[in-house]
């Protein structure tokens, strides 16, 4: 196996840094050193100086003449040092810099590009200003300018979530006024909040405000609640017995890190509080964290005297640590035939493993503050994420495989137009379809629903990213275009006629809109409309399941709409 | 297919080690510089000194005491340039040290392969696999920390944007974003070039929206030697700006002595080099132009009394001529767009910095792998009003709940009052997302889908549950075998629905 390239990465970076460190360090040591000697000279001539007002004579030019070679020393070193440091810069470039396996051009997998300008921009630019003159308006451009507010939007709303409150204010400013009575003054001190909630959560790891509120929605929801179906109340509860464990541990770990008896007694009562709850859910994660209170105080009489056998302390821990890691590794082997998805199990499991340290494991406290955000906005009707930070994280897994597919199909540009007629042909036939369409793409403005990507992405990541039912037609392979879009196409009619480009998908959606699923009778599966009626003739002729193949006629079917709950 | 790993996001990243080290490249120069300057300053002095054995002590005194002078003045500025040094160093530590915490979060999969191999798993594919693999390291991504991994380099990618993107001249809206992350957050100040970023919008800024080309030609001369390698054009189109600029300001006889001493030579082919020949054809034709404008200023002057009659006709007929309109163009801000494009040209292949803003390469590839057909404009999800009208709530007529229209997402969810997560749905992305296809997905249905008379079809488990409260309207159906519709209302015998079979 061979060096992954962060591994190269690391020793060429720390190959350079030292190089860069130390040669600077020895030009300043060179300068000081001859500095010193000229001080040594300095002070040499002071000596002088004052034996000749004694009348004494001494000579000083031995000294004088060696300045000249200490000079030159000095001038050497330096352009020594400089030297090494100026081919160590050189390695480093060629290296790593200029190293092609290392190098992938971001630009490259940009297969996609989105409606919007690459340089500043202001809002209120050529295109607004001739479509208020009344001259022909450049359609793109003011796509463009749309696009561009839009994603100020989405930025704004990521920022807001993500308890950047304060700096929101300035960038509304730039965006368009008029057309949004944009987010009133009551949202924004609901969002201040969340930010003043995760920043203590973040920051001081003080997370008493996140829990009143969630007593407060227990107590809103309860007696809100009396005679209506839970559902909500009980997915809340999850997060918020996160919170209450780590406050538990927390208490339990004393205020400056030192648990004695007290901290073991707040914890308890804590838990006595509010713990109780949560028994029927989570007696598995409980169980553990409340023997860690037997321990804290079994510890407790070692320390406080000190007169007992220290090795009898040392023991003590020992036999500690050996608990907890059992402990952890118990609940870790129980918790893992409970599959989690993001957010899911392990939390307790890191917790028993940073218990002593708690404060210094950062990452249990961002990560609670993000799940936190998820409740608020939740509470806010918002999605439980920044739909921006989702999409670019779909983006960070994805990019490989649009990097492949545009590197693909540069190669197979070059392979065909260097190729013969034969292959000119060939790539109108293999390609034409994504590449027109890509081309296309350039002054695209709306995707038809015709317009898929060329290429599969892994399901591996589906877990993060499922947010609808979709269905694929066994016959057609098509997707299914639920009912939503038949107010999108007049909506698109709309526009359209309002803009004047018209993109070619218009008919096409006009033909899948009215295409839902049916389910067969006899076995009850699922397949698009429009197949099942090719597979009968439109109507005329029995027909197989596509997947049983047991026998059906048109009139068998009915259709059917995916709602989720 | 490929999934994320360790190797490409370094590979898309190499431009966070480009920067810094290009930033130590020119600080080292400065020293050079420093040096050089410091040598050639004290060579007399020296010299002086070292033949000074002639001289009265007193003098020799001060001749050593002004070599410590400068030699002190000298050590404080290399520290200062050290000092600088360091502080690119750290961001390169920083950036790799960022890295490495991606270690934690690999899933080894030549390990569970040879898991595999061992309960009989063909010895071709595991090869195939670890050939593959080589010395690639899968992320998982069910892990918590990695997904805040990437929650703080979104957060740099939209700083990045915000730097870069900023049309204000006073302040930057992405800097100051920034400050206030890296309150709870302060590597990333390592983490991102923001000081050159700044600079090179507050350039970009000076010339579209100032027309002030001093910046852009300090940005010039600074990087002079690299500009000639790549044989950059920046120069004429600074020139040919600055000639411009001083038409309109009607200094002719200024113009036409600056245009014979710095843009005549563009016209010279021997001038440039054989790859330049773009920039020739461009170049003179602007040239070319040029010319022809001061005849366009000659009758522009008289504009004022254009109504009159008394213009001569072949004056009206030139000012109706599409040349004449090309003059007009020639002095428009065309030339600050061309200059800035230029600016942005050169700098992005200074720095290894990716053309489009990265911002968008990984928003495109998200918002296309995400883009169902199931999506739809969720106004919802936003905290912007819009003005259209919200199409449940709105008037008073009674809703037909068994209406069709109301089983597509863009109802269903609201009247369920379900949240819809998707992040495409979102109006702002919806929009965004308009031009992108639509990702190739597989049938995903909820568990146990459900289908009821009316042909809705609801995940069982969630229909049937029982209320936690025990005299709930929907426990009592329950035992009576029935189930009401959550969407219609309807209310049906649970003996009528059945279990369907999507895939």
């Amino acid at each position: 196996m061979g060096t992954s390239l962060l591994d190269l990465l690391s020793s060429e970076v720390d190959t350079f840094l030292n190089v860069g460190d130390s040669s600077l360090q020895k030009l300043k040591n060179d300068c000081d050193v001859f500095c010193e000697e000229l001080r040594s000279l300095e002070s040499s001539l002071e000596d002088q100086l004052a034996q000749e007002e004694k009348g004494e004579t001494t000579d000083s030019s031995c000294a004088l003449e060696s300045i000249d070679g200490l000079w030159n020393k000095w001038y050497r070193g330096s352009i020594t040092d400089l030297k090494t440091y100026n081919s160590g810069i050189n390695k480093f470039s060629k290296n790593i810099l200029n190293n092609k396996k290392l190098n992938i051009n971001l630009d490259e997998c940009y297969t996609y590009p989105l409606n919007l300008y690459n340089f500043p921009v202001e809002q209120e630019t050529d295109a607004r200003e001739k479509l208020s003159a009344g001259e022909e308006p450049d359609q793109l451009a003011l796509v463009k300018e749309e696009n561009q507010e839009e994603l100020t939007k989405a930025i704004i709303l990521h920022l807001l979530k993500n308890g950047q409150c304060d700096i929101v204010r300035g960038m509304v400013n730039d965006i368009d006024m008029e057309k949004y009575s944009l987010i009133d003054e009551s949202l924004l001190t609901k969002f201040k909040l969340l930010n003043d909630i995760v920043n203590d959560i973040v920051v001081n790891h003080d997370l008493t405000k996140a829990i009143e509120w969630f007593k407060n929605k227990y107590n809103e929801s309860i007696s809100f609640d009396l005679g209506r179906c839970k559902s909500d109340a009980s997915d809340y509860s999850d997060i918020e017995f996160k919170f209450h464990i780590l406050q538990f541990t927390l208490l339990l770990n004393g205020k400056e890190g030192e648990s004695n008896i007290e901290s073991a007694l707040a914890a308890y009562l804590y838990s006595k509080e509010n713990f109780s709850r949560f028994f029927n859910e989570h007696l598995n994660e409980i169980s553990p964290l409340m023997t860690l209170l037997l321990f804290r105080t079994a510890e407790e009489p070692a320390q406080a005297n000190p007169d007992d056998n220290s090795s009898f302390r040392s023991y003590m821990v020992n036999m500690l640590q050996e608990f907890m890691s059992k402990m952890k590794q118990s609940f870790l082997n129980t918790s893992d035939s409970k599959s989690g998805e993001y957010g899911g199990s392990g939390y307790v499991g890191q917790i028993l493993s940073h218990f002593q340290n708690i404060h210094e494991y950062q990452p249990i406290f961002v990560n609670l503050s993000n799940e936190f955000m998820s409740e608020y906005c939740r509470e806010l009707k918002l999605s439980n994420d920044s739909s921006l930070f989702q999409s670019i994280l779909a983006g960070f897994i994805n990019l490989p495989n649009f990097y492949k597919y545009n590197k693909i199909q540069l190669k197979f540009h070059r392979f065909s137009i260097s190729g013969s007629q034969e292959g000119r042909m060939k790539e109108l036939d293999n390609i034409s379809k994504s590449t027109i369409q890509n081309n296309e793409n350039n002054t695209m403005i709306e995707a038809g629903f015709n317009y898929d990507l060329p290429f599969q992405l892994p399901d591996s990541n589906k877990f993060l990213f499922s947010f609808h039912p979709i269905f694929i037609c066994p016959v057609s392979k098509e997707q299914l275009i639920p009912l939503t879009n038949i107010g999108n196409m007049s909506e698109n009619h709309r526009s359209a006629k309002k803009k004047t480009t018209n993109y070619q998908g218009n008919n096409n959606n006009a033909r899948a809109v009215n295409n839902p699923v049916v389910v067969l009778k006899y076995c009850k599966h699922v397949a698009l409309k429009d197949s099942v009626w090719q597979l009968s003739k439109k109507g005329y002729e029995i027909f197989k399941c596509p997947y049983c193949y047991k026998e059906h006629k048109f009139s068998d079917t009915s259709d059917a709409y995916f709602i989720d709950l | 297919m490929s999934e994320p790993t360790i190797n490409f996001h370094i590979q898309t990243k190499i431009t966070q080690f480009k920067v810094p080290t290009e930033l130590i490249k020119k600080n080292f120069k400065a020293i050079q510089k420093l040096i050089e300057k410091q040598k050639k300053a004290t060579e007399d002095d020296i010299r002086k000194i070292k033949n000074s054995s002639k001289l009265p002590t007193q003098l020799k005194l001060a001749l050593v005491r002004k070599t410590i002078k400068s030699f002190e003045q000298f050590s404080l500025k290399l520290q200062s340039l050290i000092n600088k040094d360091q502080s690119y160093a750290s961001r390169i530590l920083a950036r790799l040290e960022n890295f490495k915490e991606l270690e934690e979060f690999t899933v080894n999969r030549n390990k569970s392969y040879t898991e595999f191999g061992s309960e009989g798993m063909d010895k071709r594919d595991i090869s195939n696999v670890s050939a593959l693999d080589e010395d690639d390291q899968n992320l998982d991504l069910h892990h918590m920390n990695l997904i805040n991994w990437y929650r703080e380099q979104t957060n740099l990618l939209i700083i990045e944007y915000l730097i870069k993107s900023n049309s204000r001249r006073d302040s930057n809206i992405g800097i100051q974003l920034l400050k206030c992350m890296s309150k709870t957050n302060p590597k990333l100040t390592k983490l991102i070039d923001y000081d050159l970023l700044d600079n090179f919008n507050k350039i970009y800024v000076s010339i579209v929206k100032e027309h002030d080309i001093s910046l852009v030609i300090s940005w010039f001369n600074e990087n002079r030697a690299f500009l000639k390698k790549v044989n950059s054009n920046l120069e004429f189109e600074i020139n040919y700006c600055k000639f411009l600029s001083l038409v309109e300001k009607g200094e002719v006889t200024e113009a036409i002595k600056f245009s014979k001493e710095n843009l005549s030579c563009y016209g010279n082919m021997e001038n440039y080099q054989e790859q330049e020949k773009e920039n020739l054809e461009e170049n003179l034709r602007k040239l070319k132009e040029i010319g022809g404008l001061l005849i366009y200023l000659a009758i522009g002057g008289k504009q004022t009394s254009m109504e009159n009659s008394s213009v001569p006709f072949s004056t009206r007929m030139i000012t109706h001529s599409p040349r004449y309109k090309e003059y007009e163009k020639v002095l428009s801000n065309e030339r600050w767009d061309s200059l800035s494009k230029c600016f942005i040209d050169n700098f992005v292949n200074l720095y290894g910095i990716s053309r489009n803003h990265p911002l968008f390469i990984y928003l495109s590839a998200g918002l296309s792998s995400l883009k169902t057909k199931s999506c739809y404009c969720n106004t919802e999800n936003s905290i912007f009003k819009t003005d259209e009208p919200n199409s449940i709530s709105q008037g008073n007529e009674p809703l037909t709940l068994t209406d069709k229209k109301y089983r597509g997402p863009n109802y269903y969810y609201k009247l369920l009052k379900k949240i819809n997560h998707c992040p495409v749905c979102s109006p702002e992305l919806y929009k965004l997302s308009r031009n992108l296809p639509y990702a190739q997905l597989i049938t995903s249905i909820f568990n146990n889908p459900f289908k009821l008379p009316n042909g809705n079809i609801y995940p069982f488990d969630k229909l049937l549950v029982p209320s936690e409260k025990y005299l709930s309207e929907k426990n009592d159906l329950l035992r009576m075998g029935k189930v009401k519709d959550p969407l219609t209302k309807e209310e049906f015998l649970i003996d009528e629905c059945v279990r369907v079979y999507p895939a």
